[in-house]
């Protein structure tokens, strides 16, 4: 952070120096804040969904058997074993 | 024309309301706002709060209870409090995590910033939980104090200094309710810092790349999106507030610190988990501190990972595995003290720091 560079520009034009500026513009007749949000929309979260599945699912699942692991494995050292009372009258 | 003669109102246009922003930010970058939302809530119900509370450990505990009970409004404040600490911290995950992902701690300055406001911030968040002086505020303050032990040499003194005495007594809870009010007034002003050095560059973006000739006024576009992600993470910390205001809170608490009587199960609140798990795995207690320590400071490290490249399929992986490896620290952190849950906790605390490190390679 540079002190000289906020008080010469300003905060808020601390980047590179604008020499040009092109501004794109619509009516406000012609905007459409939902227009394509279902015909696009959804076709676009599936390709990211498919994009990203493998790559979240995989460790997703490999954390979940690692847990379900601790949980079964301390619930069984937790108990007694059946198998040794089996023959008790 | 004329407004923007005054320097203030200036400010106010060139950090805000004409702020060039990246066209292409995602919901993503909502975490900074909403970690700027839950400050506000906590420092104003805060206040609030403090007006009924007393910092001492005759009155403490009663003075909570008179909050809850008497006090107007009083039940809603400290529930508002206690749950907008969990959304402020998990919003500073998302956040971090992010960032980590986007590859944007490439920026120095603003990293570096930001990772001492993840410090401060989950310091100010154990200074409070301390207040209310129930047994796990007394014996959670107990046993993080204690750690400075692990210091050399000075440890026993250093501990003795900063308890005010020879355990955790009136003294450490007097001190640690006038730290916990000031701190919050650090993090605003260095997140002020922060936002100077983000605002040098502007906000990163998705895709990585140069984005000064893709840009849109930060109002009414990212203005707008900011409140719809306000609106919304409300919704569900109200739902929290209002239902289950006690989900993350301990039932230990609902009992006035007793020195005499130490908890079957001593743990802090969800958000320290991960570092705790890493922190009981290690049966040598220095090795164990200095690894809690390293579990937040080596964040500090990624300045010296190579200049941002978009991120790979690889790095995305690892990303992704290092995530789900810090949740499964944080339900480890949680578990009883036995040989399995330590066992899975020494490899998660191994995969927490190597995939780090593979982080700051790839």
């Amino acid at each position: 952070m540079r002190l000289s560079a906020i008080r010469q520009h300003g905060f808020g034009h601390l980047g590179v120096k604008v020499n040009k500026q092109i501004i794109y513009t619509m009516s406000a007749f012609e905007q459409n804040p939902i227009k394509g949000v279902v015909r696009k929309g959804f076709p676009n979260m599936i390709r990211r969904t498919r994009e990203s599945f493998f790559v979240v699912a995989i460790p997703a699942l490999l954390a979940y058997m690692a847990y379900d692991w601790g949980v079964t494995t301390q619930a069984r050292l937790d108990r007694k074993d059946p198998k040794m009372y089996e023959n008790d009258v | 024309m004329m407004l923007r003669k005054n320097p203030l109102i200036n400010l106010f246009i060139g950090s805000f309301y004409r702020l060039p922003a990246p066209i292409n930010i995602n919901y993503l970058w909502n975490g900074g706002s909403l970690i700027g939302t839950f400050m506000v809530i906590q420092v104003l119900t805060g206040l609030f709060l403090s007006m009924h509370y007393c910092g001492n450990t005759l009155m403490a505990f009663y003075s909570v209870n008179h909050i809850m009970r008497d006090v107007s409004g009083g039940w809603i404040m400290r529930y508002i409090h206690a749950n907008g600490a969990s959304f402020f911290l998990a919003f500073i995950f998302m956040h971090i995590g992010r960032n980590l992902y986007y590859k944007t701690y490439y920026r120095k300055g603003a990293w570096m910033v930001g990772i001492v406001l993840l410090i401060l911030s989950m310091l100010t968040a154990f200074l409070g939980y301390v207040l209310p002086w129930g047994q796990m505020s007394f014996w959670g303050a107990t046993v993080i104090t204690n750690f400075v032990t692990a210091i050399p040499v000075w440890g026993e003194t250093i501990v003795n200094w900063l308890w005010g005495g020879f355990s955790v007594d009136n003294p450490t809870l007097n001190r640690f309710y006038t730290f916990h009010f000031l701190f919050p007034f650090l993090i605003i002003a260095l997140s002020i810092v922060h936002l100077f050095f983000i605002h040098q560059t502007g906000s990163s973006n998705p895709l990585g790349n140069f984005s000064d000739n893709m840009k849109l006024d930060f109002w009414p576009y990212y203005g707008v999106k900011d409140i719809l992600g306000m609106f919304l993470s409300l919704f569900f910390f109200l739902l929290l507030v209002g239902f289950s205001p006690d989900y993350f809170g301990d039932a230990e608490n609902f009992l006035k610190a007793n020195p005499m009587v130490t908890p079957v199960h001593i743990k802090p609140e969800w958000y320290f988990l991960f570092a705790y798990a890493i922190l009981r795995c290690i049966p040598n207690k220095k090795l164990g501190v200095l690894a809690l320590v390293f579990s937040i400071v080596v964040f500090f490290f990624f300045i010296f990972s190579k200049k941002k490249v978009l991120p790979s399929l690889g790095y995305r992986l690892v990303f992704w595995i290092w995530a789900m490896n810090f949740i499964m620290l944080t339900w480890l952190g949680g578990c009883p003290v036995k040989d399995i849950f330590i066992f899975m906790a020494q490899i998660s605390s191994f995969i927490y720091f190597f995939f780090l490190f593979l982080l700051m390679v790839i």
